[in-house]
């Protein structure tokens, strides 16, 4: 087969640059812009801040509930239930986020080597 | 120079008289003693994406550089693989990265001073990413305004430059991983994400936007699907929570008003 510019092979970088970079950094320049005309004090400002927040919530709910990849092996309860241990540590590690995330990752990984298919 | 060793938003006296570059210094180390692990640890499996889809190692890292965003470049390199229509592939990369723009929005206007050119905010939201958007949002405010930005440049380069590390070693590590650590590697995002955003609440309507932001999305993906169970769920539940903390606010100042 003839190579041409659309080839992985031929022009890696060149598809990475137009096909990945510039749609995403597209958001963010946008998004720079709009920023440089707010307030930081403004109730615009805490609104965004709200659905900012919403969003990534809404992220880690769909990462959890349809997963892709190797952690469809983790049933759903095996999921959760490393979820649960992960935000019980947090709690007990008095708010520490890597007593979590730590905690979180050795419960994935036990529970999938117990309950996993 | 003991102040290296900070963790989380404990500041020394001695702050205020450190240069910019202190300060791009400390952000560095405070994204090496944590978070930047994180973001390099979930960034791992996308260099074995890359190589499956046939793309050279040298692509792979800068993607990383370049997209900076784990989902967008998964979608990248898998639908390359499977020799999806450009078109389309620019088109899933792009509606992955909507969240950037509330993102952006929410942090920029905390780092900046009056005198901070456009460009620099430009600069600033290519580095933006979900990590260092939580982390920023609780470290920054703390610090003076004027070193927020070399803060945030310092720690967001550590992130950046970790996992470009790590996905070069994605890349050449064995393809086929152990199935419970290929779990935990695709486990690390939400793991973090729903720990980040509880460090991170602290008034009412942080708590409500995370609450309905973890019930909505079943009923959303039930009902909505598609990409855009994400964008309704952001929407919908980040004004809700905004309008409930702000109805509970003008209560908190009748209330004061009625005691003085």
């Amino acid at each position: 087969m003839n190579s041409t510019w659309f080839d992985i092979g031929s022009s890696p970088y060149f598809l990475l640059v137009l096909f990945g970079f510039l749609p995403t950094i597209g958001w963010k320049v946008l998004s720079a812009f709009v920023a440089h005309a707010v307030d930081d004090q403004s109730e615009f400002f805490k609104l965004v801040r709200a659905i900012a927040t919403a969003l990534l919530a809404g992220i880690a709910a769909k990462f959890l509930l349809a997963p892709s990849g190797a952690l469809l092996n983790a049933p759903l309860a095996a999921r959760l239930s490393a979820i649960v241990i992960a935000v019980a540590a947090y709690a007990i590690g008095k708010r520490s986020v890597m007593a979590g995330v730590i905690v979180g990752e050795i419960a994935i990984v036990i529970l999938t080597m117990l309950f996993g298919h | 120079m003991k102040a290296i060793g900070l963790v989380d938003t404990d500041y020394p006296p001695e702050a205020a008289i450190r240069t910019r570059f202190g300060w791009w210094r400390t952000g560095f180390v405070q994204a090496l003693q944590g978070p930047a692990w994180v973001v390099a640890f979930s960034l791992f499996g996308i260099g074995g994406l890359a190589r499956t889809s046939g793309f050279p190692l040298g692509a792979a890292a800068a993607a990383t550089v370049l997209i900076w965003a784990g989902p967008a470049q998964a979608i990248f390199f898998v639908a390359a693989g499977a020799k999806t229509a450009w078109s389309v592939i620019a088109l899933s990369a792009s509606l992955s990265s909507i969240r950037m723009f509330p993102m952006t929005i929410a942090l920029l206007p905390i780092l900046r001073t009056k005198k901070t050119r456009i460009w620099t905010m430009v600069a600033a939201s290519w580095f933006m990413g979900i990590t260092v958007w939580t982390e920023s949002l609780r470290r920054t405010p703390p610090l003076p305004r004027e070193v927020r930005l070399p803060f945030f440049f310092g720690f967001a380069m550590a992130c950046m430059g970790l996992s470009t590390i790590s996905t070069v070693l994605g890349y050449t590590a064995v393809s086929n991983l152990p199935v419970p650590l290929a779990a935990a590697l695709l486990f690390m995002s939400p793991l973090y994400f729903v720990n980040a955003l509880m460090r991170n609440a602290h008034r009412l309507s942080d708590w409500v936007a995370v609450g309905l932001g973890l019930v909505l999305t079943p009923i959303a993906m039930r009902y909505v699907g598609g990409g855009f169970d994400i964008a309704v769920i952001g929407i919908g539940g980040g004004c809700t929570a905004y309008l409930i903390g702000r109805i509970s606010d003008s209560r908190a100042r009748v209330t004061e008003a009625d005691v003085v």
